[in-house]
């Protein structure tokens, strides 16, 4: 497969050379006008492959800057030859923008036809609707999604073996791959530029410390809680890094004094490395910041906080309080072995001398004076900040986290 | 006229002592021994000591009135030295010229003991124990193993109070039982108080009490308990060799420290049979005597004498059972070094699994 890329590009570079001045290809993404970055074209790349994975189907993108007319006659054409020189599945779909021309074709194999024909206009719309190319294409491979869904459950769905309530109700299902990037700012409170840089520093993270970091603003909840709309959209997208999904969103709705919402939701690892208390902490270090409308601030808090819990080793402080205590419990025990040195000691009782056999118990009473009942509210333990709370989503998955109003 | 004793060898004449590894008199001159009951009581050679006027000759250096009281002085019948004595020293041995000698007036009429135990450990065994005793302690100061001298050494007769009774006791006790159990939003606690109570007879053989207020009584104490089936009826022959002491702590002052612990014994004992509880507190006891009465008897007991640093340090060792005690020195400049160092490294091992726990 790899080798059939490398000579597609090749050609396509042979083919276009006066559009290229750099190029990003992914398997089903490619991009001869450098309009996306390597992260945007990794991320799309997911989408795809998750796609190709549930169900089936190839749905590639491509964006050129123009067509060299010898080899191609119309847009229709290259989209065709790519999809074939790189699509190798039956089903499959390609929609080519060509923005040399300003125009764009759609090239779909016979046995998507049925599928795609009548829905051409929604899925281009989706994407000429955006203002960025990465995400007009994020909302092309949703829109793609939807087709598929309306259409037939997934091929292989996950989502039946761990939430089979779900798929009762819903097509939705707990995503193998993340179908989105890690920042979706959908209440638009970052500009382009801002979501580009948390979208890279996120990665950062995420490949440093093994566990994903996202962001996501909301207009409203859906009509779900702050905590339910986070997990959902956690485990739905396919958000978290590696098995387990470890990895932390942050959600954002903002609102009136009062009804914002800020809600961190935790994951696999990621739940036991932050307690309540700490979540607490950091929602409440970013609030200021949020209310202000600087969000860039809150985010840098976010990251930073959250690389303070989940770098490896332990804080410094411990190191002392730990020898410390080393001292005092030794000092203890060798205090205690050294009491052997005193040996004189005055005798307590009798208990050697008494006549074996001589107890005689002539009366014995136990009489019952009264009774009483302590009520210990259990409440008070779940506010117990060391730990790290957690309860079941919607998808049946185990989430910690925690949220605050303002 | 304070009359002193030896026990004379029939064959040299010599004084005989009690030898603890055969239990029987033994002549150090002649190596002949002798059983106990083939002497008969108050049998050697007495002679009557004289009171020595104490009456120094220097410049008005007399004797200060009550100076000297509390002091016996006894004429040595071998060599005919002074003995200054204690008003209760019973037996002895001669400053001059060693000879074990018996303060015979000590221990006759109502003062003479009904029991002794002789000794069964000789002051050879009782150095050894002391060397063990130090040894096997932990945190002694280097210095004190090895400067630490025996200053004294000494074989002593302890006498003490034996009290035997019935007691009769009336015990309350507040006693608790709980049960917990849970629902979804509380934890319960139920606790149920009762008052109990006990009452009964309990009876006490031979508890001993320090009739010696030259002998500490918390070191008597740890040194029991001795076996009083093996005790005899008392012999001046068992102390030849020994110090003795008669009593001077009298028989009701030594009933008092006796009925503490009978009290208390009580107290556990009946505490024992209140079970069924989560908690017993004792709230007090009544307790009165019956059919109580008490014996004078002779223990044997070796007292060592340690110093170092200018302070004392007394060992006692139960001359019949071996047991050893005795409070010793401990380094806690050494303590507090090792527990600092050892803490630290304990503290720190913990930091660095810890740190490696996080990368898993």
């Amino acid at each position: 497969m790899k080798k059939r890329i490398i000579s597609v590009v090749i050609a396509l570079m042979m083919l276009l050379p006066f559009a290229l001045t750099a190029s990003a290809n992914s398997d089903h993404v490619f991009d001869m006008g450098n309009h996306l970055t390597e992260t945007e074209m990794s991320e799309l790349e997911v989408y795809a492959q998750n796609i190709e994975n549930n169900y089936g189907y190839c749905v590639m993108f491509g964006i050129i800057d123009g067509l060299d007319r010898d080899l191609y006659e119309t847009t229709y054409d290259y989209a065709e030859d790519v999809y074939n020189s790189v699509g190798d599945r039956d089903n499959g779909i390609v929609i080519v923008d060509n923005l040399g021309d300003n125009v764009y074709s759609v090239y779909m194999t016979k046995g998507a036809e049925s599928l795609f024909s009548s829905e051409e206009d929604t899925i281009w719309d989706a994407y000429d609707a955006c203002d960025t190319y990465y995400d007009g294409i994020v909302a092309y491979y949703n829109a793609v999604k939807g087709v598929l869904d309306a259409d037939a459950p997934v091929v292989n769905a996950p989502a039946e073996t761990t939430a089979p309530a779900i798929t009762e109700t819903t097509t939705e299902f707990v995503q193998v791959e993340r179908t989105l990037p890690l920042v979706v700012d959908n209440a638009d409170l970052l500009t382009d530029a801002e979501e580009k840089e948390f979208i890279d520093k996120f990665n950062v993270f995420t490949e440093e410390y093994e566990m994903e970091i996202a962001f996501v603003t909301v207009t409203s909840l859906d009509g779900k809680t702050a905590e339910e709309y986070a997990d959902d959209f956690y485990d739905y997208n396919g958000y978290g890094y590696g098995e387990n999904d470890d990895g932390f969103l942050l959600l954002y709705l903002p609102g009136e004094e009062g009804e914002r919402e800020l809600y961190v939701t935790t994951h696999g690892a990621a739940v036991y490395k932050m307690s309540d208390d700490m979540i607490n902490t950091m929602l409440l270090n970013m609030k200021d910041d949020i209310i202000s409308g600087n969000y860039t601030a809150a985010l840098d808090t976010y990251i930073a906080e959250l690389t303070e819990y989940v770098k490896p080793g332990v804080h410094f402080i411990w190191l002392f309080v730990l020898i410390l205590v080393g001292m005092v419990v030794t000092l203890f025990i060798l205090n205690g072995i050294a009491a052997a040195n005193k040996s004189v000691h005055k005798a307590f009782d009798a208990k050697v001398y008494v006549r074996s056999g001589s107890m005689v118990i002539m009366n014995s009473n136990d009489k019952f004076i009264r009774t009483y009942v302590h009520q210990d509210a259990k409440a008070d333990e779940k506010s117990d900040s060391d730990s790290s709370s957690t309860h079941t989503s919607s998808s049946g998955r185990s989430h910690g986290g925690g949220g605050i109003k303002f | 006229m304070a009359t002193l004793m030896e026990q004379k060898c029939p064959c040299c004449g010599g004084a005989v002592k009690f030898d603890t590894g055969s239990q029987k008199l033994k002549c150090p001159y002649c190596d002949t021994e002798f059983d106990i009951d083939s002497v008969p009581q108050g049998a050697g050679n007495e002679t009557a000591g004289t009171v020595e006027q104490i009456e120094w000759n220097s410049e008005n250096n007399e004797w200060a009135a009550g100076e000297t009281d509390g002091m016996k002085v006894y004429g040595c019948n071998s060599c005919g030295g002074e003995i200054v004595a204690d008003e209760t020293t019973g037996a002895t041995s001669c400053p001059y010229c060693g000879n074990p000698v018996v303060m015979k007036g000590q221990f006759e009429g109502a003062l003479r003991p009904n029991l002794v135990i002789p000794f069964k450990y000789d002051k050879k065994a009782a150095k050894e124990a002391l060397k063990k005793h130090i040894s096997t302690k932990k945190f002694v100061p280097k210095a004190f193993k090895d400067e630490n001298h025996l200053d004294e050494i000494k074989g002593v007769y302890v006498p003490h109070w034996l009290f035997t009774c019935d007691a009769y006791a009336e015990v309350n006790f507040s006693a608790e039982k709980t049960r917990q159990w849970e629902d979804s939003d509380y934890r319960y606690t139920e606790v149920s108080e009762f008052s109990v109570f006990r009452s009964g007879n309990l009876s006490f053989d031979n508890v001993p009490v320090d009739g010696s207020t030259k002998m500490p009584d918390d070191l008597m104490e740890s040194i029991e308990p001795f076996n009083i089936n093996e005790a005899v009826d008392f012999n001046t022959a068992y102390l030849a060799g020994y110090l003795a002491d008669k009593y001077d702590v009298g028989v009701d002052e030594s009933m008092n420290r006796a009925n503490e612990r009978i009290r208390q014994s009580a107290i556990d004992a009946f505490e024992d049979t209140v079970s069924g509880y989560e908690s017993v507190t004792s709230l007090g006891a009544n307790m009165s005597v019956m059919n109580g009465n008490y014996k004078y008897a002779l223990y044997p007991v070796w007292i060592l004498k340690t110093n170092w640093n200018g302070k004392d340090y007394t060992f006692a060792m139960n001359g019949q059972t071996g047991k050893f005690v005795g409070d010793i020195p401990t380094d806690n400049a050494l303590i507090k070094k090792l527990g600092l160092l050892i803490g630290a490294g304990v503290g720190a091992a913990a930091y660095g699994i810890l740190w490696l726990l996080t990368l898993l």
